[in-house]
């Protein structure tokens, strides 16, 4: 039998090209300010390129020496690893107390809502300058709580054994942002699952950890996930408040890279760095995408 | 007929247009206070296009730490400016990669601003000059001195720094400040300026003169190195860390302005912040780097220079040349913007209330004397200057010594090849 080709009609034609202009202008704002970059950085990659004279291709030489003679590569790593494992668990943790303490509906509960979700809207410049005037060691308001509790005053972001633990609370600030996915996810719950919990004997901790829990659990993965792709990228906080320093300590891996784009015009080196970084979280993405079959609780299931 | 009355009539729309059409240039430079630079460049490039007529100036002002920043996107993007402000650390990443172009054949156009080169500071000059092509103007100058608080000085019972006073005589002056003040003393903590005090105390240059390696690990230079740390060990000076606290605390001033640091080393600009309204320190001077082992004044500042790729390059020069000619040095020095690279309108810049009472033998005696441009602003070096400060920092919060800072030093820069140029 011989397949014949429907050939498509004048109006089928004109709601297809509709479509196609309707589309086009993301498409080409796509091509134009996201692909077209990515592709070009991926090229940069294999170069010599300083951005300001024409670039020189050398192969694979970045990415050996990123690994073999770069040390600041390995401590930028390093750190950047040191503040996800520090950020991450401690968001998750804060987010589902914060979201689990105000689901139910009141007055005072929705203006809690609103004061923990603030702090992320506000800039990151803005916020990083006001917590540095905080941490200040001698006039901060941190170190004049501790004192008045008889507690030794710490360096916070001038000592390297606390720069790190500083800018990660700093990186909480923020962690009412996912607010509104935590309790939309929480409000999903069916009540019945609760009441069939508290029949059957169980209190609220029974409740929390069979029921809130499990069900949370689509959402935990998708937190988990986007928050350390996020926390891999940290670079306000470092770069305005320590700028790497002391000693590199808070020397993070998009830093490193900005410093080698822009400081020491190594722009080809610094593209080899992004395409690692994107490597680095594929991987892990991927590796929390075949854990999570062992623990995600799908309500379909 | 029809056909000719159009072509006419686009003709005339048309002409007027390129007849009166002005030479745009864009102007690239940073700012530091930007309250003070702002009011002084608009004046300035009003008053220069009020005399060229045929030239409009675009004005793209960038902090200070942003601007290399703004400058490669500029050009990587192929909006290069047409002038650029360069510092003379940078100058020869710039030159090297041939973002800059000589000035000599403008220079030979226009004899009345070449000559002014001979009023110039010669290590000011030197900083842009390469292979015996120039590639900036200079425009000012940024030395360094020990600005000192007279009243805290009187509370120690010390007499004054003198013109011709020794590193003993600050070091033990320090020692005493301690006594009347929570700090002695302190250095300025960048490797560009920390060069001077380090030489009078006896440290090497930075980098052999063949750039293979460092020269910190020579006993003479590791002796430099701990004396400047053990000041921060006993206190006299300020850790690292506690620096930090101290320049946030002195809030949007410097921390000898606020009254925090009895006596500091600053670069020539802190005088503007002096003479800020409101500033507690009233009772100050200045004196040169105290002799020692040897004798060095930083040679920096920035210069304007003609990005490559400028379609203007002529109208481009028309706009440096503005900035060198005396008047409008004199205005800049006055408004307290830049200190004139110019050795005649040097003493110019003093401020009228006079102080620092001994400016010319702090900044422009020392200039003309000791003027020293660093050979080691080469490609490479920016990469370099990160990781040897970052070491140093561990040196300045009393982590090791000297001697470990030296090696630590050592073994950071091995990998990183630093390219002569000049």
């Amino acid at each position: 039998m011989k397949l014949i080709r429907k050939k498509r009609s004048a109006l089928a034609r004109e709601e297809m090209l509709y479509g196609y202009l309707i589309v086009g202008l993301w498409l080409f704002g796509f091509i134009v300010f996201t692909a077209g970059p990515i592709i070009a950085s991926f090229i940069f990659s294999f170069t010599e390129w300083d951005s300001l004279t024409p670039p020189k291709f050398i192969g694979f030489k970045n990415y050996i020496d990123a690994f073999y003679s770069d040390e600041l590569f390995i401590k930028s790593l390093y750190n950047t690893g040191y503040y996800t494992a520090l950020v991450v668990p401690l968001n998750l943790f804060l987010i589902i107390l914060i979201s689990n303490a105000l689901r139910h509906d009141s007055k005072f509960t929705q203006a809690l809502r609103a004061i923990y979700f603030l702090p992320s809207i506000l800039p990151g410049v803005a916020s990083t300058l006001i917590w540095m005037y905080m941490f200040n060691p001698e006039y901060g308001i941190v170190n004049w709580a501790l004192t008045s509790l008889g507690l030794p005053k710490v360096l916070w972001l001038q000592d390297p054994k606390t720069s790190k633990i500083t800018l990660a609370f700093l990186g909480l600030w923020g962690v009412g942002g996912n607010l509104p996915l935590f309790l939309g996810a929480l409000k999903g719950i069916p009540e019945q699952l609760y009441e069939a919990t508290r029949i059957d004997g169980g209190g609220n901790f029974a409740c929390f950890r069979y029921i809130t829990l499990p069900m949370l659990t689509p959402i935990i993965f998708f937190n988990i996930v986007t928050s350390i792709i996020g926390t891999f990228q940290v670079f306000t906080s470092a770069y305005i408040a320590t700028g790497g320093g002391p000693e590199n300590s808070t020397l993070f891996y998009v830093l490193h890279l900005y410093n080698n784009a822009f400081s020491y015009f190594k722009m080809g080196y610094a593209s080899s760095l992004a395409w690692i970084l994107f490597l680095i979280l594929l991987l892990l993405t991927v590796l929390q995408f075949k854990l999570g079959q062992y623990w995600i609780y799908y309500e379909v299931e | 007929m029809k056909k000719l009355i159009v072509i006419m009539s686009l003709v005339l729309l048309v002409l007027p247009s390129i007849a009166f059409s002005k030479t745009k240039i864009t102007f690239l430079n940073f700012f530091n206070a930007p309250e003070l630079w702002e009011p002084f460049f608009k004046k300035a490039f009003e008053e220069f296009e009020k005399a060229n007529p045929d030239i409009e100036v675009e004005h793209i002002f960038t902090p200070y730490g942003e601007m290399r920043q703004k400058l490669i996107t500029m050009v990587a993007g192929g909006t290069p400016p047409d002038v650029v402000s360069v510092p003379s650390d940078v100058a020869p990443e710039y030159i090297s990669r041939g973002l800059l172009l000589p000035l000599d054949p403008y220079l030979k156009k226009y004899p009345e601003i070449r000559n002014k080169l001979n009023d110039i500071y010669p290590s000011r000059v030197q900083a842009y000059k390469v292979k015996g092509q120039l590639y900036a103007f200079p425009i000012d100058i940024g030395p360094d001195g020990i600005y000192y608080n007279k009243d805290e000085f009187d509370k120690a019972g010390l007499k004054y720094p003198t013109v011709d006073w020794t590193v003993d005589d600050l070091l033990n002056m320090a020692r005493k400040l301690k006594a009347v003040s929570k700090y002695g003393f302190t250095f300025d903590r960048s490797l560009h300026r920390l060069y001077t005090i380090y030489s009078a105390l006896g440290g090497l240059p930075y980098y052999d003169t063949k750039l293979t390696k460092t020269q910190f690990s020579h006993p003479s230079s590791i002796k430099a190195l701990q004396i400047l740390a053990d000041l921060c060990r006993e206190g006299i000076a300020p850790t690292a860390a506690e620096l930090t606290t101290i320049t946030q605390q002195a809030a949007g001033t410097l921390p000898f302005a606020a009254g925090i640091i009895p006596m500091q080393h600053m670069w020539i600009g802190a005088i503007s912040y002096l003479h800020k309204p409101g500033v507690p320190v009233k009772n100050w001077d200045t004196a040169p780097i105290p002799k020692g082992v040897r004798q060095v004044q930083i040679s920096s500042g920035q210069g304007f220079a003609i990005v490559k790729g400028t379609k203007n390059p002529e109208a481009a020069f028309k706009v440096i040349s503005w900035f060198i000619k005396d008047e409008t040095q004199i205005a800049m020095a006055k408004a307290g913007v830049w200190f004139p690279a110019r050795i005649s309108l040097g003493p110019i810049a003093q401020p009228e209330d006079k102080k620092p009472e001994h400016f010319k033998e702090t900044f422009i005696d020392t200039m003309v004397k000791y003027g020293f441009r660093p050979y080691w602003y080469v490609p490479g070096w920016a990469e370099v200057n990160q990781k040897i400060s970052s070491v140093l920092e561990g040196l300045w919060n009393g982590r090791y010594d000297a001697r470990e800072a030296a090696r630590r030093i050592e073994e950071e820069v091995k990998g990183i090849k630093l390219t002569p140029i000049f």
